[in-house]
């Protein structure tokens, strides 16, 4: 039996707002095998954004342990876990959260000022080449505020695409958007998981986009209340 | 895609931040570098100017000592005159500890049709005894030639070339030499014409000039005295004024010292004002740094989510303010060295100081400290924001909240 490539163990994350004890997670356990589409549903306070944002090494946990293809990512030091950040994984946050300074293709860029070995002239040649592919392109010197809601979403689902991770963590990845915006960035999001055959979990509010994954789950209560399908 | 071009991208993203920044910085360097640069050259100027003026005791007629101060401290043109020049200068010389002494007769230009330029100060001189003209002879003339009753030579400022000609009084004297320039308006901005000449010039004024000069032949305006270096320069001149009632023996290193002295309040005023803008301006770049720190912790949360260390946050804040700071230090300092530069003879005249600005390695001494405090006060709070965002964890920044406690 193959070693799963995520594995969560007894996962607590609890947080202290004035006072108050809040607790996100309450022992979440976990095993994604690499390849995998998942997708995680549950009402708002759930845990579900904190638990992804755990695994994408946005926050520490209280306690519990989170291993990637084997390592403990929050054993690693800050540094060691900035790495892992820009090696394994590709996060889409619930907005499109592209720097408005920057155009659409400095945006894509962006994550190559963080890559261990630079290319630069590897990831320009990747950042034209993906906006090429979801006809983007004429749209590449353009600043994120000229782009429509579907674009901007595409952009940064790009940009978390740029260091060819292995794992991608889409948060409400098509919140705001209307259905056609929606179905675009949905198909783009399952077009890079069959194509690279990376690890997708997203977490969404929706019961039809939670339905094309192959294997969901639900939060409530910072639980995992099902087990796979 | 560089480091240096997102710092500069988000530098121009917020115009007015960095304005607010550009501004403060500006005025806290611009007032440094001018304020240090008075400072210096008010300190340098009292050595200097003993130096330059290379005399010890300058004798004049009792009742003119305010104006041959200002005469010779920043060469605002005057004229007076004592008498029995010769007998005066014999008894002097005679005295104990005396090396040296010069007599210089002070006419000032009309700004009449028989002088060339008008309110200048005509400086007669003895080249035989001179010991404060002659070494600032630019090259010195071949030869060591005698200089022509004739002949004038000019200060560093007068734009007329060797070899030309100037008419004072109705007479004409060749220019043959130029002075190197000293700081000091009363050698940068004279003629200097052999006693000799002057005389002959003043004899001529009756008959050639439409205003005549009217000095005796025997009478001089000063006489510039060097001591032996064992010499009390004090003692000296209590037993001259003693001797000599109708005589004053200015001191060069008090004279120097006392108008220096009168400026030492408002310096200390503007050191005072100085301080309390540079707090001023530590405070408001805290702030406006803290502010903006605080308004991109979404924009910080992203980056890191990506993958940007801790470092290279604080490199991204740092860089940002290095390179805001470095060029509003750049500029302020250029404007402050400009406005004293073109401002220090006006400053000159009116405080009635001289004011020997700092050249050279000294000067550059100077303005690189200037730089490197502006700079520092600038990146001491900027830093502080920058180490503190950089080790929040993207999650809070990207929510824009402050790291809330965590248990266990």
């Amino acid at each position: 039996m193959a070693t799963p490539q995520i594995t969560v163990v007894n996962l607590r994350k609890q947080f202290l707002p004035a006072g108050e004890e809040a607790t996100a997670l309450d022992g979440v356990n976990l095993a994604v095998d690499k390849g995998e589409y998942l997708a995680i549903t549950g009402h708002s306070g759930s845990g579900k954004t904190t638990l992804l944002s755990i695994l994408g090494g946005l926050l520490r946990p209280t306690s519990g342990t989170v291993s990637i293809e084997g390592c403990d990512i929050f054993g690693l030091s800050a540094d060691g876990l900035a790495r892992y950040r820009v090696e394994k994984v590709g996060f889409v946050f619930q907005s499109a959260s592209l720097l408005p300074s920057l155009t659409v293709k400095e945006n894509l860029l962006l994550p190559s000022l963080y890559a261990p070995r630079r290319e630069k002239g590897r990831f320009e040649a990747r950042a034209l080449d993906y906006l090429s592919g979801v006809g983007l392109l004429p749209k590449a010197d353009a600043f994120p505020g000229q782009l429509s809601g579907g674009e901007a979403r595409r952009v940064s689902l790009l940009r978390a695409l740029m260091n060819g991770p292995g794992i991608l963590l889409a948060d409400e990845p098509t919140g705001d958007l209307d259905e056609g915006a929606e179905q675009q960035v949905m198909a783009l999001l399952e077009t890079f998981h069959r194509e690279m055959n990376m690890t997708l979990i997203l977490v969404t509010h929706s019961k039809d986009i939670a339905l094309r994954a192959r294997r969901r789950l639900t939060m409530s209560r910072g639980r995992v209340l099902e087990g796979p399908a | 895609m560089s480091l240096f071009m997102l710092a500069i991208k988000n530098l121009m993203r917020n115009v007015l931040r960095s304005a607010a920044l550009f501004l403060a910085l500006f005025v806290l360097s611009g007032t440094l570098v001018s304020i240090s640069l008075l400072a210096a050259a008010l300190t340098q100027s009292i050595e200097l100017s003993r130096q330059r003026l290379g005399a010890d005791v300058m004798v004049v007629p009792s009742g003119f000592s305010g104006t041959a101060e200002d005469l010779f401290l920043v060469g605002s043109a005057g004229s007076f005159t004592m008498k029995d020049a010769g007998e005066f200068q014999r008894a002097v010389l005679a005295s104990e500890g005396v090396k040296a002494a010069s007599p210089q007769l002070f006419v000032v230009s009309a700004p009449l049709p028989c002088c060339s330029v008008s309110d200048t100060m005509i400086v007669g001189y003895d080249p035989e005894t001179d010991f404060v003209i002659t070494p600032w002879l630019q090259g010195r003339r071949a030869g060591g030639e005698k200089q022509a009753p004739d002949d004038v030579v000019v200060g560093a400022d007068i734009l007329a070339g060797v070899g030309g000609r100037l008419k004072f009084y109705g007479h004409e004297f060749l220019i043959v030499g130029k002075l190197e320039r000293t700081g000091m308006r009363y050698l940068d901005s004279g003629m200097f014409i052999p006693l000799e000449g002057v005389r002959t010039m003043i004899a001529e004024s009756k008959g050639r000039a439409q205003k005549a000069l009217s000095i005796g032949p025997d009478e001089i305006s000063c006489l510039l005295v060097k001591l032996r270096e064992d010499a009390n320069a004090e003692k000296f001149a209590l037993r001259l004024e003693h001797r000599h009632p109708d005589k004053k023996a200015l001191l060069t290193d008090e004279m120097v010292r006392k108008t220096a002295g009168s400026l030492a309040i408002p310096l200390k005023g503007m050191a005072l004002m100085f301080i309390l803008q540079w707090a001023a301006s530590l405070f408001l770049i805290g702030v406006v740094h803290k502010f903006s720190v605080d308004e991109r912790r979404f924009e910080l949360g992203i980056m890191k989510a990506l993958g940007a260390t801790d470092a290279n946050i604080r490199s991204l804040l740092t860089l940002e303010i290095v390179i805001l700071s470095g060029a509003a230090c750049f500029a302020g300092i250029a404007s402050g060295l400009l406005l004293i530069r073109t401002f220090s003879s006006y400053l000159s005249l009116t405080v009635k100081v001289p004011l020997v600005l700092p050249q050279g390695t000294a000067l550059a001494g100077l303005v690189s400290a200037a730089f490197a405090v502006s700079l520092c006060s600038a990146l001491a709070p900027a830093l502080f924001s920058a180490l503190r965002s950089s080790k929040i964890e993207p999650f809070y920044l990207i929510r824009g909240e402050v790291r809330r406690k965590e248990q266990g």
